[in-house]
């Protein structure tokens, strides 16, 4: 059966262009892809993320049980604070992009997966046999994100000024009419962002309220897939593509959401087996340095006669005004700085590999401390 | 049901189908070969540096040069930002201003800007006494 967020029949109205995948059917867009990335690169944009899967866990064992399944150090985190880390199979692949929030006697788990919610709650399945009070969230609560350099004063008109304090993979609780909202200071972008919560009783209250703030701050609705453009030029990683496509969280360059120390979690005997090999391939970030026929999924990239890379996602970034792509290149390439040519359907398009993340976001350069 | 297709094909293997990891390889171009030499060279050192003076529990092949270094990826708070800075002033012989942290975006951003900087391109490679936290 195929999730739909509480809002559809809502986002339905309004023209919203939908989409449909891995059992869940969300808003694409409202407007251009090249509208809402404008509006999330330079003012603010609300997001309906509801069809991320949601746990959450209460018992004094649930952080240890989350660390028996996650390879982040998840016994560790802090009160308040959010780790970002990954789900993987037993093959060590990875299944889902998750963030962990230690708030007060909760454990908040949010996924964003390649996979249907039956899989994840398969992984967790073993929490029924702990001391643990275990529940999926995803009908229950809705997910809303707002993103961009003003998402900061979204935040503040409707949280209060402290939000303002919240350190970046942070949570908090916040009252909506006795029902609580789930904040957590997140954000896939590289520009600020928000990602709440909230009760689906409360959810079309919430929205219009962040909606009319958006708005106020030039902001507007966004659908999803704009986000596979903002996190391919804010490389950030992306589990609806190079995640579903690669899916080994080392070649991937995930390594920072492991702690290898650990002595268990889901999949590390296939991951340090990987690791011990050590690496063939790795994903690196191109840019086109001429119009033509766009980069796309598969395309060769070439140095002389050799193949030195495949392209696995592009798109066209607006921030770079080019194109742009990840490719998985052979270990002996995978430096940026490189010039090749791709091969694309319809000629070839001199390329190089970049630096990432490729340019400045404005909100690295707004201080949040001095509002 | 393309995606259905392609998860398909893709849940079957990480050795994603590509060329370029064949055996028979031709031999690297001089001029990419050079330019890889100079910047592996310094990436090598930058992610010495930083292993060592944040005490980070990762081996140089663990980072991704393009991880993100402050906030997401690896994490680092303000104070690691001003040791590495520190290291990379003491490593290679570049001035970072005061407050230009879009340097430390990541291992890659880092290395452009000493390339791009540097003036002593031979500085040895030093061992930094008790930088590690």
């Amino acid at each position: 059966m195929t999730f739909l967020s509480a809002l559809h029949d809502f986002s339905t109205s309004r023209n919203a262009v939908l989409t449909s995948r891995d059992g869940f059917t969300a808003v694409s867009r409202y407007r251009s892809l090249e509208d809402e990335y404008r509006t999330i690169r330079e003012t603010v944009g609300l997001t309906d993320f509801s069809h991320f899967q949601k746990f959450c866990f209460r018992g004094e064992e649930a952080l240890y049980f989350l660390d028996e399944i996650l390879p982040a150090n998840i016994a560790n985190i802090r009160y308040g604070r959010v780790i970002h880390t990954f789900l993987a199979d037993d093959d060590g692949h990875v299944l889902s992009d998750v963030y962990v929030a230690n708030q007060d006697d909760t454990i908040w788990m949010v996924c964003e997966s390649c996979v249907e919610t039956a899989v994840i709650e398969q992984r967790l399945a073993t929490a029924n046999t702990k001391q643990i009070t275990y529940e999926c969230l995803t009908d229950s609560y809705a997910a809303f994100s707002i993103d961009g350099p003003q998402a900061w004063a979204v935040a503040r008109e409707m949280f209060g000024p402290d939000v303002l304090g919240m350190p970046y993979l942070s949570v908090e609780l916040h009252d909506e009419n006795g029902d609580g909202i789930v904040l957590l200071r997140t954000g896939k972008t590289s520009e600020f962002g928000y990602l709440m919560l909230v009760p689906v009783t409360q959810c079309r209250n919430v929205y219009d309220r962040l909606l009319t703030l958006t708005e106020k701050h030039s902001g507007g609705a966004c659908g999803i897939d704009v986000f596979d453009i903002l996190k391919l030029d804010g490389r950030f990683f992306n589990i609806n593509q190079e995640g579903r496509i690669v899916r080994d969280p080392l070649t991937l360059g995930l390594q920072w959401m492991i702690d290898f120390q650990k002595d268990a979690y889901h999949g590390k005997t296939a991951i340090d087996a990987r690791r011990e090999t050590g690496l063939k391939r790795k994903i690196i970030g191109l840019k086109s340095l001429e119009q033509g026929t766009p980069m796309a999924r598969d395309t060769r990239i070439v140095s002389g006669e050799e193949t030195v890379a495949e392209v696995i996602t592009a798109g066209f970034s607006q921030a770079l005004d080019t194109q742009m792509a990840l490719a998985l290149f052979d270990i002996r390439y995978a430096y940026s700085g490189l010039d090749f040519i791709a091969r694309t359907a319809t000629g070839n398009v001199k390329v190089q590999t970049v630096s990432l993340p490729p340019f400045i976001p404005r909100s690295l350069t707004i201080k949040l401390d001095e509002m | 049901m393309e995606n259905a297709s392609l998860f398909a094909k893709h849940m079957s293997s990480i050795d994603y189908p590509i060329q370029s990891g064949r055996k028979n390889r031709i031999r690297m171009n001089a001029s990419i070969e050079k330019k890889i030499a100079t910047r592996s060279a310094v990436i090598s050192r930058v992610k010495r540096d930083l292993i060592q003076r944040l005490s980070l529990s990762y081996t140089e092949e663990d980072l991704h040069e393009d991880a993100s270094l402050i906030g997401s990826g690896l994490g680092l708070d303000s104070l690691d930002a001003l040791e590495i800075i520190l290291g990379i002033e003491q490593e290679f012989k570049v001035k970072i201003e005061e407050g230009n942290i879009s340097v430390l975006r990541s291992i890659n951003t880092i290395v452009d800007y000493i390339l791009d900087n540097q003036t002593i391109t031979s500085a040895p490679t030093q061992t930094v006494e008790g930088g590690a936290r």
